[in-house]
């Protein structure tokens, strides 16, 4: 009898075991395809009973350094495509997430176990050379074009720091400035004009004779109730003005080959969908822009997810100081979430 | 000694603010958090308005002054959504005035009729308005921070009518 007891237990759990319900963490896989370095890579996590509320892949590198590389929230998909900056030295990646009955699954896969070559390539390495300027935010507005002549003489960390501390300005923006200065100047001026009609416009004098005990408002209620309205409606507008969109700055550098020819590295200014995309590069950067060449990269976007991947295709490697985290934004495209100012070299093919 | 709301005083108050928004690029680097972004404003106002000793009136008039900079603030440099922050805000400003308000009251009501406006008890009265609602903003959210602040200056407004 305890015989059959124990069998009919063992068919039980072993019947658990196999339900969906009870999934395995091992039931995830991580398909990475063919991983670069210094670039954005894809990759496909799939789980059997599929995934559901929220997805995260945590990078780790050599050094042991854990970045988060993807996050994304969504309600259920049989597979995620999480989009992923790979480093030479990103060694291992690890998926968070919930599989699609809500119970938390993980995964983890090694890079090279997938084919990933950190080395041997003259572009990484090229980046990999290369150092990251101190940025100071430069306060006044960018200049609207650069002589091409005093970059290409400089090496190419310091002409970064010339576009990071002269060139990727946020600038300002007229509306709230303008509307910041109306309101400014209304209000000392309605103070002034309440100021001429003396006392007994309302503005009485603190201590003045015979009235000690009863001391005069430095403005009535009415004044008060005005001016709380009027910094109301202004407040109001200044909220639904927004924020400054995020912007992608990039510095195509001019080759060595080509100074003292005299010519400006120009601006160009563009609002692509959530972000200003701004870049100066000279006119025969412009004129080819699948030629080769080197990039210097600045991304700002600390209160929105707004600049896109696709942005980030034109490089063929791109090297980020700090590995960027990548989210999903409601349309379901790929962008870099919210964060600190970016830097990064790119690479033209 | 006379103490009116001078041109110069409002100046006081907006000049700086003004002049800050200015030489501030209109996106920073680093997100600021919304506390610190709008509260700076707020906190200037309340400065001055102690400093020179207003009363009631006097703070209520500054922190209005610096409302449309504290939202200016929110929205450009804090990543919260600026709205019940605005509010949140906007609560807390009502509720160092009337908190303002009743300590002007009780200091009107005493034997000894003291002076009505200013010294450090106005900064206290002020920071007191301002604070709890600002602590719950920040701990347990934007709403619920105004909803204390509502509430703080019900009770300063009741305090302040009971005793005229």
């Amino acid at each position: 009898m305890r015989t059959r007891l124990a069998l009919l237990a063992r068919l039980a759990l072993a019947a658990f075991m196999a339900s969906p319900a009870g999934a395995l963490p091992g039931s995830v896989s991580i398909d990475l395809g063919s991983p670069r370095p210094y670039a954005f890579n894809e990759a496909t996590v799939r789980c059997a009973d599929g995934l559901s509320e929220r997805a995260r892949l945590v990078g780790t590198g050599l050094d042991g350094a854990s970045f988060l590389l993807f996050e994304a929230e969504f309600g259920y998909a049989d597979t995620v495509s999480a989009r992923y900056y790979a480093w030479p030295g990103l060694s291992a990646l690890e998926f968070e997430g919930f599989d699609g009955d809500g119970s938390p699954v993980t995964a983890a896969v090694r890079l090279h176990a997938a084919g990933f070559v950190s080395g041997g390539d003259p572009d990484a390495s090229e980046l990999s050379s290369l150092g990251f300027p101190f940025r100071q935010a430069p306060l006044g507005r960018p200049p609207r074009a650069v002589g091409e002549d005093g970059l290409s003489a400089l090496a190419p960390e310091a002409a970064a720091r010339v576009a990071a501390s002269e060139l990727f300005a946020a600038g300002r923006r007229p509306f709230p400035l303008a509307a910041l200065s109306l309101w400014a100047v209304a209000f000392v001026a309605a103070a002034a004009a309440r100021w001429k009609r003396g006392p007994s416009g309302g503005l009485r004098a603190v201590g003045a004779p015979g009235r000690e005990r009863e001391p005069a408002p430095l403005a009535s209620e009415a004044w008060l109730t005005r001016a709380a309205i009027a910094s109301a409606v202004f407040a109001i507008a200044l909220i639904a003005a927004g924020p400054a969109p995020a912007a992608l700055y990039s510095l195509r550098l001019p080759s060595a080959t080509g100074s003292g020819s005299g010519r400006a590295l120009a601006k160009t200014e563009r609002l692509a969908g959530g972000y200003r995309s701004v870049s100066w590069e000279s006119a025969a950067g412009a004129e080819a822009p699948g030629a080769p060449g080197l990039a210097f990269i600045g991304v700002r976007s600390p209160l929105s997810a707004a600049v896109p991947l696709e942005a980030l295709l034109r490089y063929d490697r791109i090297r980020f100081k700090r590995p960027p985290l990548v989210a999903l934004d409601s349309s379901g495209r790929a962008v870099l979430a919210p964060g600190r100012f970016a830097m990064a070299w790119g690479v033209y093919d | 000694m006379t103490k009116r709301l001078h041109p110069l005083a409002a100046a006081a108050i907006v000049v700086p603010l003004l002049a800050a928004a200015i030489i501030l690029p209109s996106g920073l680097d680093e997100a600021v958090p919304p506390a610190i972004a709008g509260g700076a404003a707020l906190a200037w106002a309340a400065l001055v308005a102690v400093a020179a000793g207003w009363g009631a009136s006097g703070t209520g008039a500054a922190l209005a002054a610096a409302m449309p900079f504290c939202a200016y603030a929110l929205s450009a440099f804090s990543p919260a959504p600026a709205w019940p922050w605005l509010a949140a805000f906007a609560a807390a400003a009502f509720a160092a005035f009337a908190t303002a308000a009743a300590f002007e009251s009780r200091k009107e009501t005493a034997k000894d009729g003291g002076k009505a406006s200013g010294g450090l008890g106005s900064g206290v009265a002020i920071a007191l308005g301002l604070v709890p609602g600002l602590a719950v903003a920040s701990l347990a959210g934007p709403l619920a921070g105004a909803a204390v602040s509502v509430l703080y200056a019900s009770i300063a407004a009741l305090a302040s009518r009971r005793r005229r």
